[in-house]
C-alpha cells in the first residue's frame, strides 16, 4: 500500500519533470517562458526549492529529541530570507546575475576568480548534498524496505540519470506541487495530532511504527552497596548484579548489568522464547532441535536437550540454560542506568539495546533482542500538569503544556558502553522538565558555565542568518520572474509559506513525543513515523513528499556543482574543453562524480541529524561567499585578489574548524573533548576572517579602483 | 517600462536608492530583533521560561514573533516600494509630458 502510493507519486513527479523539460527544449529556453509564471505560484515554488529534506526531516527530529534547539534552525533559516529580500536581491537583480560566479565575472574576468568561485560552489553543494542523501536513505529504509545504504545508492543513481538525460531544466511546477502538498499535508498532520491530543500512555510501537505488545521497562530502587554489589529493593528480586560500567566521557552515566533466570516457553510454531517486560522474546531457531521439541509436549519441557550434562544445566537450541524447579530457564541479561533522584535515592532504570546479529554463538548466552524491529519506539509525556486532561488539545494550549515546569517529558538518549571489549549501544529515556525542554540549550548546553556552547550557538545563528543568500541554488530561484515587483511579491509568499511551515515543524516534533513514535536510532524519521501512527496512507504521502523534496534538491545541487566544474573550473580556469560538446561532456562526468562522492559521504554520515549537517553547509556558504557578495555590491574598492583570497580563506577556515571540531571527532571514533578545536560551529570565526581578508587584500592590491557596479545602471 | 533612456535613468535611479536604503533599514530592524533573541539566550537562558500572553513561554513567543516580524516587514517593504515605484513612474510620465520640468531632460 505505502509502496504503491510512493511509487505512483514519484512516477508522477518524474513524468511531470520530464514532460516539462521536453517542452522547454522545444520552446527555446525555458527561462523566457518562466516570465509568465504568476508570482503566487512562483512564491510557492520558491518555498519548494528551499524546503529541503533538512528543513522537514531534520528540524522535526531535532525538536523531538532536543527540544527548542531544533526550532532555532527554523528561526535562522527564515531569517536568511530577510537578508535576501532586503539587501542582496535587488542589487544582484540589477546586475542581471544570479550566482556569485556570474556576478563576479560581470566585474572581473579573472581566471583565479573562476577557480575560487568554482571551488566554493563545489564545496558548498557537496556540504548541502550530503544531508539530502542521508535523508533519502533514511526514508527509503522503512518505505520500500531496502537497507539504508541501498536507499542512498538508488537515490543517487536516479538523480545522476535524471541530470545526465534531462539536464538543467526548470522544475518550477514540480517545486510548486511539492511545496503545496507538503504544506497541506503537514497542516493535516498537525490538525489530527492536536485532535488526538495529549496521552501519557501512547500505544507501544516498534521503530518502524508497527504496534507492539506493551512492554514494561522496569525501575528498581537501590538500597545500598555492599562490597561492590548493589542491594536492590523488592522490585529487583530475582535479579543478580553482574557488574557496573561507567560510560566514557566526563558526564557519562553509570550503567549496571543485571541478569535473571527467565523460564523458557515453546510457542505453537515450535520456537523458543522467554518473557521480558511482559513480552515474549524469541531466540535462536534450530530446525533439528525444533523437530525434536515438537515431538514432545510443547507447553513446558523439563527435559529439553540431551547433551548428557548435569541436570542443572541444559542446552536449548544451542543456548546454555539452567533448570530451576525442573523448568528450563535462560539467563537473560539487561542493562540498567543508575539515576539519582531529587530526593537523594538511587534507582536503576531499564534501557533497551539491540544485540549484534552474531551475539549468540552456540553455547552462548541468550541474545536480548532480535535485530531490527524489536527496539521499541520511545518518547512520551510522562506526567501532565495538574488540571490538564488527556485528549484533544488546542495548538496554543499544546505549547503551554509542553513549556510547563510541572510537565515531565521523556526523550530518547543513546549511550555506548564496553561489555567484555565489545561496544554496546544502549537507548534510554532522559526525563526532562517541560520548561527545560522548551528553552534553547537542549543541543548546545547553554546552562553550563562553559563558553564553548555559547560560542557554538552564536556561531550557528550567525551562519544561518547570512548563509541563505550565499547558497548557490537560492538566489537563482529569486529570478524566475523577470519583473522586480513580481519577484518581490513571490518572495513575500515564500516567507509566509516557509514561516508557516516552520511553525508546523514545531508541532510535528512535539506531536511525535506525545505519540511515542521516536526511533532512538535516528532523529531523521520523526515526522514520517508520526504520520505512520495515523495510518499507512498518511505515512506514504508524507514520505513520498519528503522523498520528492530530496530528489528535487539533489538534482538542483548536482547541476549547480557540475556547472561549476564545467564552466568555472574546466573552461575558464584551466582552459580545457573549448567546444560546447566538450563542456557538456565535462558537466555530465562531473555530475556523476559529484553524485558518487555524495553517495559515499551519505553512507558514512548516516547517524548525523540532517538539520545539523545543513547548518554546516550554511556556515561554509556564509564564510566563503557572503563577504564577496556583499563587498562586490556595496564596496567600490573590492579587487579580484581580495575576492579570491576571501573565498579561499572562508572555505579553508570553516572546513578546518568543522573537520577538527568535536562533532567530527566523535565520528572518527574519538571523544568529543579530544577534538583539536573545541568549537563545533565555524561561523563566528570564519565569517569575520573572510570579511577581514577581503578588506585587507583589496586595500593592498587596489591600484586602480574599478567603477562601481550599483546603483547606477548606465545604458 | 519607461521608453526614454535619459529620464528612465533618472527616475529608476531614484527608486533604487530609496529601495536600497529602505531595505537596509528594515534589515537592521529585523537584525536587532534577531540579535535580541540570541542575546537573551546567551545572557541567561532561563529567561526564556518566562510565561507570556497565551500561556506560551518567551522562547516560543519570541520565535513566532520573529517569523511574523519577517512577514510583516516584507509586506511593509513591498507596499512602500510599490508606492514609490508608482510615484516615480508617474513623475516620469509627467516629466515626459513637460520636458522643461524634468531635471537633466530637455532636448534629446
Amino acid at each position: 500500500m505505502a509502496v504503491m502510493i510512493f511509487l505512483c507519486f514519484v512516477a508522477v513527479l518524474l513524468g511531470l519533470s520530464f514532460y516539462l523539460s521536453s517542452r522547454a527544449r522545444s520552446a527555446s529556453g525555458y527561462f523566457v517562458a518562466d516570465g509568465k509564471i504568476h508570482w503566487a505560484i512562483n512564491g510557492i515554488a520558491l518555498t519548494g526549492g528551499y524546503l529541503s529534506a533538512a528543513s522537514f526531516l531534520g528540524i522535526c527530529g531535532m525538536i523531538a529529541f532536543r527540544g527548542f534547539d531544533g526550532y532555532l534552525y527554523s528561526i535562522g533559516f527564515l531569517s536568511g530570507w530577510v537578508v535576501a529580500l532586503f539587501v542582496v536581491a535587488e542589487p544582484m537583480r540589477r546586475l542581471g546575475r544570479y550566482t556569485l560566479a556570474d556576478a563576479l565575472a560581470a566585474k572581473f574576468d579573472n581566471k583565479g576568480i573562476h577557480l575560487a568561485a568554482g571551488v566554493s560552489t563545489l564545496v558548498i553543494s557537496l556540504c548541502y548534498l550530503v544531508p539530502q542523501m542521508v535523508g533519502a536513505g533514511v526514508l527509503m529504509e522503512p518505505l520500500v524496505g531496502v537497507p539504508y545504504h541501498w536507499g542512498v545508492v538508488s537515490v543517487g543513481s536516479l538523480v545522476i540519470i535524471i541530470v545526465a538525460t534531462a539536464g538543467m531544466t526548470s522544475t518550477t511546477y514540480v517545486q510548486f506541487l511539492k511545496a503545496g502538498l507538503l504544506i497541506i499535508f503537514c497542516t493535516v498532520l498537525v490538525a489530527v495530532t492536536c485532535w488526538r491530543g495529549l496521552d501519557t500512555s501512547p500505544p507501544p510501537r516498534d521503530t518502524r511504527g508497527e504496534i507492539m505488545p506493551p512492554r514494561e521497562f522496569g525501575t528498581i530502587g537501590v538500597l545500598r552497596e555492599e562490597a561492590g554489589v548493589l542491594v536492590l529493593d523488592a522490585a529487583g528480586s530475582g535479579y543478580t548484579h553482574e557488574k557496573s560500567v561507567r560510560e566514557a566521557g566526563s558526564q557519562g552515566n553509570e550503567w549496571v548489568l543485571l541478569s535473571r533466570h527467565e523460564p523458557i516457553t515453546i510457542g505453537p510454531d515450535g520456537s523458543c522464547s522467554y518473557i521480558r517486560g511482559g513480552v515474549p522474546v524469541r531466540f535462536s531457531e534450530d530446525s533439528r532441535l525444533m523437530s525434536n521439541l515438537q515431538a514432545e509436549d510443547r507447553s513446558v519441557n523439563p527435559d529439553i536437550g540431551d547433551d548428557g550434562q548435569s541436570p542443572s544445566s541444559v542446552m536449548v537450541n544451542g543456548v546454555n540454560c539452567v533448570l530451576v524447579d525442573g523448568v528450563a530457564h535462560a539467563q537473560v541479561k539487561s542493562w540498567w542506568r543508575m539515576e539519582t533522584r531529587a530526593d537523594g535515592t538511587t534507582v536503576l532504570r531499564e534501557a533497551q539495546h539491540q544485540a549484534e546479529p552474531k551475539a549468540a554463538p552456540a553455547g552462548g548466552d541468550v541474545p536480548d533482542a532480535r535485530v531490527g524491529g524489536d527496539l521499541y519506539a520511545m518518547g512520551r509525556i510522562a506526567r501532565l500538569p495538574a488540571n490538564t486532561p488527556e485528549g484533544p488539545v488546542g495548538p496554543i494550549r499544546l505549547l503551554s503544556v509542553f513549556a510547563s515546569p510541572d510537565t515531565e517529558i521523556e526523550v530518547p538518549r543513546t549511550a555506548v558502553v564496553e561489555d567484555d571489549g565489545h561496544p554496546i549501544t544502549l537507548y534510554y529515556h532522559e526525563t526532562m522538565k517541560g520548561n527545560e525542554f522548551m528553552r534553547p540549550g537542549g543541543h548546545y548546553d547553554l546552562a553550563s558555565d562553559s563558553i564553548w556552547p555559547r560560542l557554538d550557538f552564536i556561531s550557528l545563528m550567525l551562519a544561518l542568518f547570512f548563509g541563505t543568500v550565499a547558497l548557490p541554488h537560492v538566489l537563482i530561484r529569486y529570478y524566475t520572474v523577470p519583473d522586480s515587483t513580481a519577484a518581490r511579491k513571490s518572495t513575500i509568499v515564500a516567507i509566509a509559506a516557509i514561516g508557516f511551515f516552520y511553525i508546523l515543524t514545531l508541532y510535528l516534533g512535539l506531536g511525535a513525543i506525545v505519540n511515542g513514535v521516536l526511533n532512538p536510532q535516528t532523529t531523521n524519521m520523526t515526522a514520517p513515523l508520526l504520520a505512520r501512527s495515523f495510518g499507512e496512507v498518511l505515512f506514504a504521502i508524507i514520505s513520498s513528499i519528503a522523498f520528492a523534496t530530496v530528489l528535487g534538491t539533489v538534482a538542483g545541487l548536482i547541476v549547480a556543482a557540475a556547472g561549476a566544474v564545467a564552466n568555472d573550473l574546466a573552461d575558464r580556469a584551466f582552459g580545457l574543453s573549448k567546444s560546447e560538446r566538450g563542456k557538456v561532456l565535462v558537466a555530465k562526468a562531473a555530475s556523476a562524480l559529484v553524485g558518487i562522492v555524495a553517495i559515499v559521504l551519505g553512507i558514512l554520515l548516516r547517524d548525523m541529524n540532517v538539520g545539523f549537517l545543513v547548518g554546516w553547509a550554511f556556515a561554509v556558504a556564509a564564510s566563503a561567499n557572503l563577504p564577496s557578495i556583499l563587498m562586490v555590491l556595496f564596496w567600490k574598492r573590492t579587487t579580484a585578489h581580495g575576492i579570491i583570497a576571501s573565498i579561499l580563506v572562508g572555505i579553508f577556515c570553516s572546513m578546518a574548524i568543522i573537520l577538527m571540531g568535536p562533532d567530527m571527532f566523535e565520528l572518527y571514533g574519538f571523544q568529543r573533548h579530544e577534538a583539536w578545536i573545541p568549537l563545533g560551529q565555524p561561523g563566528i570565526v570564519s565569517i569575520p576572517a573572510s570579511f577581514l581578508t577581503i578588506v585587507v587584500v583589496s586595500l593592498l592590491t587596489s591600484d586602480k579602483p574599478s567603477p562601481p557596479l550599483v546603483p547606477i545602471a548606465h545604458g | 517600462m519607461p521608453s526614454n533612456p535619459p529620464e528612465a535613468e533618472y527616475v529608476v535611479d531614484h527608486a533604487i536608492r530609496y529601495k536600497m536604503l529602505l531595505g537596509f533599514a528594515f534589515c537592521a530592524v529585523y537584525a536587532a530583533a534577531y540579535v535580541g533573541f540570541v542575546a537573551i539566550t546567551v545572557y541567561d537562558v532561563t529567561l526564556m521560561d518566562t510565561e507570556m500572553p497565551l500561556g506560551v513561554n518567551l522562547g516560543v513567543f519570541y520565535g513566532f514573533g520573529l517569523i511574523l516580524l519577517a512577514f510583516a516587514l516584507s509586506l511593509a517593504y513591498n507596499f512602500a516600494c510599490t508606492l514609490r515605484e508608482k510615484a516615480t513612474t508617474a513623475a516620469h510620465a509627467k516629466a515626459a509630458e513637460s520636458p522643461v520640468s524634468a531635471k537633466g531632460g530637455g532636448d534629446k
